[in-house]
């Protein structure tokens, strides 16, 4: 009897009021600020619930006046639900027949992003997206990592960083630059004011303590160059690399055999590229001549099973499945220099060029997307940014705020 | 023995020029294998040259290099004493030297060793800049400019460090110094001003750049030095202090005697920033200094244009331009009637002149824009009409009279004018729009309404014109309405008094048609037109009654056909009327949220979600 009680009570209080259906499928005028929607939903302690592949991934939320004006205001596409949609909807989603899946939405996560003070000549596709759909952040730099600040937070993004220390290989073309000197002074004072003789040597450390945060269940998620220099700078923690043009003394000639790939996350067995004059770090990116045409540069999301493997489905949740290619400093990366155990998300099928990975280490994870602007195919340096006004059903920027929820759902025993 | 000496010679020449060639060989090989990255190789090369010929700086060079390389800090050392052994006063092996040691991590040593040779060579310009030069090849700032600080102090070519110490300064930030510096350069040189002035504003908008500068700038003896008074009425500019910059722009103009360039750049820049006040001002300044000057035309009609722009600005901020239609209230008219005074004169001193026929041109349209006078207006269009029909003003001055002649229900003169104009080969497409757009409304008004239709089919294919829309309304109206050509005529009728002003008798006109099921499109843009005729003339309350009215009706209706399609434009008025005439914001918000929830697909929710967050902030 208690148990028919409880049974009849659990239902009454799940059903028992409207909810809000926020489809993200091509019904959705605005997907990127559905997220933010959802997000702030999850801020006012209402309940969210991420329907896994069902229309593309829609979310459900508790009825709110202020939330539905807030969508009406934002021009977020959304219908009202009663009960009987709302139990249809949850049958069909956990129906055994269909690949889909409930995932409740608990907590909004802290969300901190890597990026130095003052002004970059290039733009950080993740900032423009948090932005865009208004969910706040904290810009934090070396200082506040090496201070131990990092545990305040869930989420960390790291862009177009270059956590070797050679100023982002940028020296063969923009070494003269003003930015380019105002940059390496700031770095430099900036390692010196922490106590550190070199820049690489700040960086290495910075990295050092992103792998900690990781390891202590912290989400990682990197891009464009910020990927693979991540990686490097890991496997270099005993060796120098940088050439005297970046730190004022030579690399270790016996670098290459020095690094430790142990130490990375994604990638090992890589084969550096040590000369300055060269803008690239080492042979894990795909290099644009392999990529070929811009007009045939697409990428592929796998198909996970959502009641199985709901991480790597909801990184993947997107109304489109073939997505279309962009240019980074990191645009993608080699598949036979990504680690066993890293799942790979996204990938041009039938080449070694993969897009997007995913990974555990520790208690946390780290997802890897490579490319600078999922809207600007050569995003170059100077270049204005992007305005996502014009891109609000953009499945690249999508796939990034994937990453900023997946945090927040409430861990469910894994069936594998 | 004369030829035992020729064959000696020959055979020491051979051995040293095939010694000389070997050696040279080496070297090249040596350096192929250093690119390569093989420097191991490199090095056992170098060594071999280098120790053939120790004094040779190139091979020494190469060696110290790959020893750096290879990180063999003792071995660079080494052959570094041996060449200061055979060179002590070598101040590049000096600074090599201390490269090592800095690279080797012996920072102290570095420094002391090049303290020490300053000491040796207080005087000596080169030891400074080559020893400065290595500290910034090691990227130590603050060594280099403490380097480049001595050698300001010790030598005699101060100025030559401080062009360095004042990019040094500007790159680590130090702003206030690298200004200094520039003074300091400036005063003893003012032909550097130039050059100092695109190094200054390549870096002024630098966070935390400007006002430090500026600070300096202003302690300095800016009014005896022009460069200086020139430099920091820019920074002035810059920091956005124009009243400021004006002022002593007026004092170095006096004091310089500069002609009035300056001020006239300055006031050129206040007009394009919208700073019409002191760009008038600026004018008016160079109008009593420079009274003979051969631009006192340009300052008479730069001056008048400023202080009608100063006018304009006012009057927008004044009448109410949210509204579609209204009557706008005459302000300032003493002050436009003396603009027009300025225009007066410029005409009557430079008669014939295209500033004159400009000047003729802006008094029409003063009178009929700001001051409500169209006979006074028809006058000056018809002077620049009728006697200058070559000025490229001549266009603009037909086309206002053409809506001066519409606004009397002159067709024929309309016509004619408008004829005049076709076959005028300057006209730009906008304005051939324009005009074709007269054409349709003439014969619109006067109830040829097939006619209109056939011109406004014209422009509603010119997408890239903003009237096009126009063209697209009131085609779709004809064709829809013409059924009905008696309350379509009269719907024209209306549409006229509303052109004319007269609001009243448009509204009873409008009142007249709505209602008509059958002529859905006319009975609902006519509904519209009454709300419009209310809000013209602040009838606030009983266009609220009607749009509430309004929509109420339409959304009994339950066929969509049949509901008011301006209902969306009916909601956005209501709170237009909220937020701007009767200034309650929170029943604004309310009737914009209703727009969000009742017409999610109207074309004015972006309008509306800008208004409704705009208000939010305020309240």
């Amino acid at each position: 009897m208690k148990i028919l009680l409880f049974i009849f009570f659990s239902f009454f209080n799940l059903f028992g009021q409207a909810k809000i259906f926020v489809p993200m499928d091509l019904t959705q005028t605005d997907h990127l600020k559905a997220y933010g929607v959802a997000f702030r939903a999850l801020d006012q302690g209402l309940k969210v619930d991420w329907l896994l592949n069902y229309k593309s991934g829609s979310f459900m939320i508790d009825y709110a006046d202020k939330l539905t004006l807030e969508m009406r205001l934002e021009g977020v596409s959304f219908s009202l639900l009663d009960q009987a949609d709302v139990i249809q909807i949850y049958s069909t989603v956990q129906s055994e027949e269909n690949n889909m899946e409930v995932i409740r939405l608990e907590k909004s996560p802290k969300i901190a992003v890597y990026v130095p003070p003052g002004f970059q000549p290039w733009d950080d596709a993740v900032t423009l997206v948090l932005d865009y759909a208004k969910i706040p952040y904290d810009k934090i730099w070396n200082e506040e990592i090496l201070l131990g600040n990092l545990s305040k937070y869930d989420w960390l993004h790291l862009h177009h960083e270059d956590f070797t220390g050679q100023y982002g290989k940028f020296y063969a073309s923009f070494s003269n630059a003003q930015w380019y000197i105002e940059q390496q002074i700031r770095y430099e004072t900036n390692a010196k004011k922490l106590n550190f003789r070199k820049v690489s040597e700040m960086k290495r450390e910075v990295a050092v303590r992103i792998k900690e945060f990781v390891g202590q269940g912290g989400f990682l998620f990197a891009m464009c160059s910020a990927t693979d220099s991540y990686d490097i700078a890991l496997a270099a923690v005993n060796t120098d690399i940088c050439a005297q043009v970046f730190d004022g003394d030579a690399a270790d000639p016996d670098a290459q055999e020095k690094l430790d790939f142990t130490n990375t996350l994604a990638f090992h067995n890589f084969k550096l590229e040590m000369n300055p004059f060269i803008y690239e770090f080492s042979d894990i990116d795909i290099q644009p001549l392999e990529v070929g045409n811009q007009e045939n540069d697409y990428f592929t999301l796998f198909d996970f099973s959502a009641k199985f493997d709901p991480v790597p489905t909801m990184l993947t949740q997107s109304h489109a499945s073939v997505i279309k290619g962009f240019m980074g400093q990191t645009t993608m990366f080699r598949k036979n220099l990504i680690k066993s155990s890293v799942i790979i998300l996204g990938e041009r099928p039938n080449t070694q060029q993969v897009k997007y990975i995913h990974g555990n280490f520790g208690r946390g994870t780290f997802t890897f997307y490579g490319g600078h602007d999922p809207e600007d195919y050569q995003h170059a340096v100077g270049d204005p940014p992007t305005d996502l006004s014009l891109f609000k059903n953009s499945p690249g920027y999508r796939l990034i705020l994937n990453n900023i929820l997946f945090p927040a759902a409430k861990k469910k025993e894994q069936k594998t | 023995m004369k030829n035992f000496i020729i064959v000696f010679t020959l055979l020491f020449t051979i051995q040293t020029y095939s010694q000389f060639d070997d050696l040279n060989s080496k070297f090249l090989l040596a350096q192929s294998y250093e690119q390569m990255g093989d420097l191991q190789k490199a090095r056992i090369l170098f060594e071999e040259v280098y120790f053939i010929q120790k004094d040779n700086f190139q091979f020494f060079e190469s060696l110290n290099r790959v020893y750096l390389k290879l990180k063999l800090f003792n071995e660079s050392i080494q052959i570094i004493q041996n060449r200061l052994s055979i060179f002590p006063n070598d101040i590049t092996s000096i600074g090599l030297l201390g490269v090592t040691y800095y690279q080797a991590g012996k920072e102290e040593e570095t420094f002391k060793l090049w303290n020490d040779a300053l000491k040796e060579q207080p005087t000596n310009l080169i030891y400074y800049r080559i020893l400065a030069n290595y500290a910034l090849e090691l990227r130590l700032f603050d060594k280099a400019i403490d380097i480049l600080q001595k050698g300001k102090a010790n030598t005699a070519e101060a100025r030559i460090f401080s062009y360095d110490l004042a990019h040094l300064y500007s790159l680590t930030m130090r702003f206030k110094e690298a200004a200094e510096e520039y003074i300091e350069i400036i005063n003893f040189d003012p032909n550097q001003i130039i050059v100092i002035q695109s190094r200054i504003l390549s870096y002024i908008n630098k966070p935390e750049a400007l006002v430090p500068t500026i600070q300096v700038f202003q302690k300095s003896n800016f009014k005896e030095n022009s460069g200086l008074g020139h430099l920091l009425a820019a920074l002035y500019v810059e920091n956005n202090q124009f009243v400021e910059a004006f002022e002593l722009l007026k004092l170095l103009d006096k004091k310089f005697s500069l002609n009035g360039q300056e001020v006239f750049q300055f006031a050129t820049r206040m007009s394009g920033l919208n700073q019409y006040r002191l760009a008038s001002n600026s004018f008016e300044y160079l109008l009593s200094e420079y009274p003979y000057s051969n631009m006192i035309s340009n300052f008479r009609l730069n001056y008048a244009k400023n202080l009608e722009a100063e006018l304009n600005y006012e009057f927008i901020k004044n009448n109410p331009t949210w509204k579609d239609f209204f009557t706008y209230t005459v302000f300032n008219k003493e002050k436009y009637n003396s603009v027009i005074e300025n225009y007066k004169k410029i005409i009557s001193t430079y008669q014939h002149s295209e500033i004159a026929i400009e000047s003729i041109l802006r008094i029409g349209e003063i009178y009929l824009n700001r001051l409500g006078n169209l006979e006074e207006a028809e006058k000056y269009f018809s002077e620049v009409i009728q006697k200058f029909s070559m000025s490229r003003y001549f266009v603009a001055a037909a086309l206002n009279q053409i809506d001066i002649f519409i606004k009397k229900n002159n067709v024929e003169q309309a016509s004619a004018l408008i004829s005049r104009l076709e076959i005028n080969p300057i006209i730009s497409s906008e304005d051939r729009n324009r005009i074709i757009l007269y054409k349709a409304k003439i014969n619109f008004y006067n109830g040829a309404f097939s006619e209109a239709k056939k011109y406004l089919d014209i422009i509603s294919q010119q997408t890239q014109d903003k009237i096009s829309n126009d063209a697209i309304e009131l085609s779709l109206l004809i064709s829809t309405s013409i059924v009905d050509s008696i309350s379509l005529a009269k719907f024209a009728r209306a549409e006229f008094e509303m052109e004319k002003e007269n609001f009243a008798s448009a509204q009873k006109l409008f009142e007249e048609l709505t209602g008509l099921n059958q002529l859905f499109i006319l009975s609902s843009k006519s509904e519209l037109r009454v709300v419009q005729c209310l809000i013209a003339v602040n009838n606030y309350s009983s266009a609220i009654e009607k749009i509430e009215l309004s929509l109420q009706d339409s959304n009994k209706r339950f066929l969509e056909n049949q509901k008011n399609i301006f209902s969306d434009h009916l909601q956005f008025l209501l709170g237009q009327i909220y937020q701007n005439g009767l200034v309650d914001f929170p029943k604004a918000i309310r009737a914009y949220e209703d727009l969000m929830i009742y017409f999610p697909n109207s074309l004015f929710i972006d309008k509306v979600r800008d208004e409704i967050l705009k208000l939010k902030k305020i309240s």
